[in-house]
């Protein structure tokens, strides 16, 4: 009587989550918009490329190496990471993006009818691996465009096993200061696990923005995100890492996926992560071009939100995804806003020059 | 959220006419169980007699027919499922008569004298499995125009779901202030609104104070797992400048921004609508059940990135897409179908989904032969006959054989009047019947 139909296996909550549909490649989106060049302003890749250190290690990386199996654990990693932050190698868990580490804490903390807290206009994947885990997600709408502290406190419960906040916060900028974590920390007094997603953290110049790192062995239920996509240019690679008290990554590790990360990526953070010069380049990099954003943006009055991050928020009189497709056909790709509820929104990184005089130029070309 | 949950009851037996009172017996039971009144409850049951009664006449003896009946609190919907292999699938054309295989022609069908019994009726086919669907809603008292109270203006706005209270009063409200032509033809029955919102058929966002007043709202629904239409947004005598529109639309958005929504559509937009959040795509003319017509603009927004796709393309039909892609600036490889005189099937199948309500009808192609011109002309002629005025055929461009049907159409009265990008397997086409309305 019945075809087959493999939605019938699914757990409800899976059949409900819609698969995310990645871009297409660059030279098929090229092709289809009719653009010669593509100027990726979508995801907030570091238009630097890896620290020249880090490069040096992928172009010496020999093709026989690749039948033989990374580091399961991404050892010397965590032993270089607990070296940099003097920390136990034990407080660190590496996994393939900072994406990845999203799922370890979930599972490891989750189950049908708890909950998780965070921001409604933030980083979708916390939302996402709740939704196809079957995990309830709070959204508390940004209060003047920053995560609220009140809010998210007011709706934590005894499920609530969670709190995600981006600090400093994707797509806004903002962030909460030293004291304003500190407080909200203690508020929450062990009810939950504070996730801290800091991927930005290393473009952020303001005294009072607080380093997660040093509050890890203070807060044993806090947990901190990082990445080597952004700053450190290895985004295509896919390697993150999370950080916390032994006693909460002793825990996580048992959802952990082990030999994710593979040989190039493990290798190449080990070299990045020291490359200060890089770091100074590139926030050079960013400073000129968010003056040059703001100025211009200006001058065909449009207005950005652009706070700490390698990005900036522009508000458009037009929807924003019909915006990004007319942007496209000049070969500017940029980040839809609608999907982090910012509608007529579209968020860019802040690139090289020639990316940012060629956004600027066909931003006015569509309004 | 549903907070109303569906639940259901099913029968499955062999498609025998003897069995007739077993399926009558059920249906009759399990809609009065669900709430339909005994007039209604026997409307749904006389529709499954003739269903049943048409299967047997169309299948091989011994076949399976799994019958549904699920409750879902304004409304009963019935739902026969049964092999598409052990049928012609040709007899489920809605103009298709019994002289098909029993050679009694009755210049009526089953299928037809079954759908005008209920509220909705729609015939599809997916993986060999063929579904009738009808759907009977409950009845409810009607709302006068007059008993609306004058707004008040508000006070610092939030943007909420409404109390059921609420929700009848701001009904009342925009009947008063709007033209029917830009509500959903439920806003006549505020209790039947209440229910459909609780059941989740409808989201509804209201403005409103902390007093309680309420100066404005939005509606909208699920009209797929891909498409989203809204009706609104509707102000209430407030003034422009506390940006109504403009909150209750980007609640919206945002309310529906994570989910499998691909976009978001209006064909009755209100005058508060703001543009700039949307494209515009298109006319359709709308007709009412007294044949007043009158020519809507529909707005869009795609809620995605465009990834951009291939679509197939009559000849016929090209110009049209490739200056509606150009208009709408999606990226799109167009290939053409063509006809090198391959051999065909000799019988097409269109399905059919009505709402009498709207007097519309939407037709798809099930299976495409070489009669369809002539079957596309006979359904007009029989849906025009049962006064439904609004006769859409949709294409999904992702089935190149689809495609086929285009001369056919073009030839009886269609025209191509909207792309839906992502609606289908790739983007569905619309056309519609602009041909005489002689009834």
């Amino acid at each position: 009587m019945s075809a087959w139909d493999p939605d019938r296996l699914l757990p409800d909550y899976v059949r409900r989550f819609e698969p995310y549909t990645p871009s297409r490649p660059d030279r098929e989106l090229a092709k289809l918009y009719g653009c010669g060049k593509i100027y990726r302003l979508n995801n907030n890749e570091n238009a630097l490329g890896p620290p020249p250190s880090a490069q040096e290690v992928i172009r010496g990386f020999t093709p026989k190496r690749a039948a033989v199996y990374p580091s399961g654990d991404s050892y010397y990693l965590r032993c270089k990471l607990g070296k940099k932050f003097d920390k136990d190698p034990n407080q660190f868990l590496v996994g393939n993006g900072a994406n990845e580490v999203i799922g370890f804490v979930i599972k490891a903390f989750c189950e049908p009818g708890d909950n998780i807290i965070t921001a409604d206009g933030t980083f979708a994947v916390y939302e996402w691996t709740a939704a196809f885990s079957g995990i309830e997600t709070r959204l508390i709408p940004l209060k003047e465009l920053c995560f609220d502290d009140e809010g998210m406190l007011n709706h934590i419960d005894g499920r609530t096993k969670v709190i995600f906040l981006c600090n400093p916060n994707n797509p806004t900028g903002t962030y909460w200061n030293l004291h304003k974590l500190k407080r909200f920390i203690q508020k929450v007094n062990k009810r939950a696990i504070i996730v801290v997603d800091e991927a930005y953290n290393e473009f952020v110049e303001k005294a009072d923005y607080p380093d997660g790192m040093s509050l890890i062995d203070e807060y044993p239920n806090l947990v901190i995100f990082r990445t080597f996509s952004k700053m450190y240019g290895l985004a295509g690679l896919r390697i993150g890492y999370l950080a916390g008290s032994v006693e909460t990554v002793q825990v996580i590790r048992r959802t952990c996926i082990v030999y994710s990360v593979n040989s190039i990526a493990q290798e190449a953070a080990l070299e990045a992560i020291d490359d200060n010069e890089h770091v100074m380049k590139t926030l050079a990099m960013v400073r000129e071009g968010k003056t040059f954003l703001e100025l211009e943006l200006q001058k065909i009055g449009l207005t950005a939100t652009s706070g700490e991050g390698n990005y900036a928020m522009i508000k458009l009189r037009m929807d924003d995804g019909l915006a990004y497709r007319k942007l496209m056909r000049s070969g500017v790709m940029v980040r839809t806003m609608t999907g982090f509820r910012f509608p007529n929104h579209i968020r860019v990184t802040i690139a090289l020059p020639e990316a940012m005089r060629v956004l600027v130029r066909e931003l006015e070309n569509i309004l | 959220m549903h907070s109303d949950k569906p639940f259901q009851a099913a029968l499955e037996l062999d498609c025998e006419q003897s069995m007739t009172p077993v399926v009558t017996s059920f249906v009759e039971n399990a809609a009065t169980c669900y709430g339909l009144d005994p007039a209604d409850a026997l409307d749904l049951t006389l529709s499954s007699e003739e269903i049943f009664t048409y299967l047997c006449s169309q299948g091989d003896h011994g076949e399976k027919v799994r019958i549904g009946c699920r409750y879902g609190a304004y409304f009963v919907e019935l739902e026969f499922q049964f092999k598409a292999d052990d049928f012609d699938l040709a007899a489920f054309n809605l103009t298709a008569t019994h002289s098909l295989s029993c050679g009694e022609p009755n210049g009526e069908t089953g299928l037809l004298i079954a759908s005008r019994l209920v509220d909705r009726f729609s015939f599809s086919r997916k993986g060999g499995v063929s579904t009738l669907l009808m759907v009977k809603e409950k009845s409810y008292p009607h709302a006068q125009k007059e008993e609306a109270p004058q707004p008040k203006v508000m006070g610092d706005i939030i943007i909420r779901r409404p109390e059921p209270e609420e929700l009848k009063l701001f009904i009342r409200q925009v009947r008063r202030y709007y033209d029917p032509c830009v509500t959903p033809l439920s806003f006549e029955t505020p209790g039947k609104i209440v229910d459909m919102e609780a059941f989740g058929t409808y989201s509804i966002a209201i403005a409103t104070d902390k007093s309680g007043t309420t100066g404005g709202g939005i509606i909208w629904t699920w009209e797929s797992d891909k498409l989203v239409e809204f009706f609104g947004p509707y102000v209430l005598d407030q003034p422009r400048d506390f940006n109504i529109p403009q909150k209750l639309i980007e609640h919206m958005i945002g309310s529906i921004a994570r989910t499998s929504a691909v976009g978001l559509i209006t064909r009755s937009a209100s005058p508060e609508l703001r543009t700039e959040y949307f494209q515009p795509m298109g006319n359709l003319i709308f007709m009412d059940l007294e044949q007043t017509s009158c020519e809507r603009s529909c707005y869009y927004r795609h809620l995605q990135e465009d990834t951009g796709t291939s679509v197939w393309a009559h000849p016929l039909v090209k110009s049209f897409l490739e200056a509606e892609y150009k208009r709408s600036f999606f990226a799109r490889e167009i290939h053409t179908v063509t006809d090198e005189g391959e051999k065909s099937h000799l019988k097409s199948v269109i399905a059919a989904d009505i709402v009498r309500e709207t007097a519309t009808a939407v037709l798809r192609p099930v299976w495409w032969g070489q009669d369809d011109s002539n079957l596309i002309e006979t359904y007009v002629s029989t849906l025009l006959n049962e006064r439904l005025f609004n006769i859409f055929f949709e294409m999904d461009l992702g089935r190149s054989w689809e495609l086929h049907f285009t001369p056919g159409l073009l030839e009886r009265g269609f025209q191509p009047r909207i792309v839906l990008p992502y609606a289908g397997t790739s983007d569905i086409l619309i056309l519609q019947y602009s041909g005489k309305v002689e009834v």
